[in-house]
């Protein structure tokens, strides 16, 4: 009874700026419910999936690849080694250079753009740089060091070594100094594997030429080892370039390579070119299409080249194209080559079981005649292998 | 302090005086009638219901490469009693790749609709209408968020069936190989307007 007469004291009646408060209070709760009512309504939903979709590791393309070694029979008196002179150590195959200066300068070194053969966007786990050198003369010291770039923009993506610090040096005329240098920093992908040049700056203590006898990059990607071999080297040891390319790598390039003996005008089983190639391609790839460029020309105005090829790996005979009967081809004059390319159906995934490893180890011999008894020419020989990776 | 106690005892007084009319006024009213009836008057919320009773959409891909299309059914069905105005996609991709954030060479979505069950050939899955058809969603990057759909029947009661149909660009380079993307989707419709009952 207390209390009762107590709210109704009007010493308790709420003042006039609290009215006004829970006016307003009490104005904007009913606006918000207002807003909420005309905003709700039923909703409902489904859902589908999840629908995982995973990409190929390597999409179809075709890759193509030169013939680096090449094993010369045209004489028919066994096979002579006319492969690039970079491609292996050892193999008495070397490259004398001009003669450098006693100081490392700017504008005095060797540099070597490789084939782009790989397929792109592919992780590059490892990559070399490998380089055998020496001096030309005894007693004699020839240093270098190098410098990795992007060929097609010239962008120096990084160097080893340095002119006050050489990244390595001989002091032999006879034994050759080899340097596996790691590029893996600057060779992350495949993009930028097929994209590579190297620069060699050297110097020689008396002034003179030094001998190089490798320089190929090798190393692994995601899916297969690979080696990559130089198609342009440019000699600026003097300090004026001479750019040399690799004959066969390049068409219409005005480098072609000549046998080494002139053919018989007949065939003969023991007279034949051997092109090998490195195509590294991966383990478990689907092949779907293989072709070969050969374009060859006789070397006599007027005469007449032919020629029938046989695929194999190792001694087994993969296959065959034209015959000693029936030529692949000829080709009259020596002005122009032939663009044969000849579809290689057998090693394909769908005609192969053991394509990888056939491409992989593929030797192709090319049988040559010549009408009067002439070397002949070759223009570009190489091979095209279209695969994807699942 | 007089003169608001003489006020506030003014104003009390005042809503006396107007609850002892209104007592008397109702208790008039009652005194006119001699009998009464009554009536029962039921009102029932209904419901409102999206599924998906029969989807591929769980079915996935691999490996993919760059022109390749997947095409995939699904029911979307109205079962609950009151219709939609309208429905809305969202896709998500967990874990996502370059397939799924690369918005002009990754993965692209379309929606159509087929008047009855679409037939289906595969795995791989095609589908064909046997009657007619209308497009629910143009051609679009996969991910987003409230997608508008169209053309479909929303009414309670009824089934849309649908075919969503993913196609990786032709123009995607190789930096895409070897991604993966895990999309979920999720249809969602709102009920229709309210009217008179």
């Amino acid at each position: 009874m207390h209390g009762r007469e107590s709210h109704r004291s009007p010493d308790r009646l709420v003042t006039r700026h609290a009215s006004r408060r829970a006016a307003l209070i009490g104005a904007a709760a009913a606006a918000f419910c207002t807003v909420s009512i005309a905003v709700a309504g039923f909703g409902s939903s489904g859902t589908g999936g999840p629908m995982t979709v995973t990409s190929k590791k390597i999409f179809a393309g075709v890759r193509s690849t030169s013939a680096w070694n090449l094993k010369d029979a045209s004489a028919g008196a066994g096979e002579v080694d006319s492969s690039d002179v970079f491609l292996a150590s050892g193999d008495s195959r070397i490259k004398t250079t001009g003669n450098w200066s006693s100081a490392f300068s700017a504008t005095r070194y060797v540099e070597f753009d490789f084939n782009g053969s790989r397929p792109g966007g592919v992780p590059v786990s490892t990559a070399t740089f490998n380089f055998g050198f020496a001096d030309n003369v005894a007693g004699n010291t020839a240093c270098i060091y190098i410098e990795v770039y992007r060929a097609s923009t010239s962008t120096l993506l990084g160097s080893y070594g340095s002119s006050g610090t050489p990244l390595a040096c001989s002091s032999s005329s006879t034994t050759y100094t080899n340097v596996n240098q790691s590029i893996a920093t600057q060779v992350t992908s495949t993009d930028v594997l097929n994209d590579l040049r190297i620069r060699v700056y050297g110097k020689e203590s008396g002034n003179r030429a030094m001998k190089i006898d490798l320089a190929t990059l090798s190393g692994a990607t995601s899916y297969a080892n690979y080696t990559m071999y130089e198609q342009i080297s440019r000699d600026r040891s003097t300090g004026t370039a001479t750019t040399t390319n690799w004959a066969l790598a390049l068409s219409g390039d005005s480098t072609n390579y000549t046998s080494a003996s002139t053919w018989a005008s007949t065939f003969s089983t023991s007279r034949y070119f051997k092109f090998t190639f490195d195509p590294s391609v991966p383990t478990g790839a689907v092949i779907t299409s293989v072709t070969l460029n050969f374009y060859y020309r006789a070397t006599g105005n007027g005469d007449t080249a032919c020629w029938y090829g046989e695929a194999y790996n190792g001694v087994t005979l993969l296959a065959s194209y034209g015959s000693s009967g029936t030529p692949q081809s000829c080709n009259t004059g020596n002005t122009t080559f032939s663009t044969d390319t000849v579809t290689m159906s057998q090693l394909t995934s769908a005609n192969d079981a053991s394509a990888v490893t056939d491409l992989n180890n593929l030797a192709v011999r090319t049988y040559m005649r010549e009408s009067a008894n002439k070397s002949t020419a070759i223009d570009l020989v190489q091979l095209n292998v279209n695969y994807y990776l699942d | 302090m007089r003169r608001a106690s003489f006020r506030a005892r003014k104003i009390l007084l005042s809503l006396a005086a107007l609850g002892a009319a209104a007592s008397i006024a109702g208790l008039g009213t009652f005194a006119t009638f001699t009998s009464s009836t009554s009536t029962s008057n039921t009102i029932a919320s209904g419901t409102l219901s999206l599924t998906a009773p029969f989807s591929r959409l769980g079915t996935g891909a691999s490996p993919i490469a760059p022109g390749d299309t997947m095409q995939r059914a699904l029911d979307l069905s109205y079962s609950g009693t009151i219709s939609f105005a309208s429905a809305t996609l969202t896709t998500s991709a967990s874990p996502s790749s370059l397939l799924d954030t690369d918005a002009l060479n990754g993965l692209q979505i379309a929606i159509d609709k087929c008047s009855q069950a679409w037939t289906e050939a595969g795995p791989p899955y095609t589908y064909t209408c046997g009657g007619s058809t209308s497009t629910v969603l143009a051609s679009r990057a996969l991910v987003g968020s409230g997608i508008a759909l169209s053309n479909l029947t929303l009414t309670a009661g009824s089934t849309d069936h649908l075919r969503v149909t993913l196609t990786f660009p032709s123009g995607a380079d190789n930096s895409f190989q070897n991604k993966s993307s895990t999309v979920s989707y999720t249809f969602s419709g709102s009920q229709r307007a309210g009217a008179d009952q």
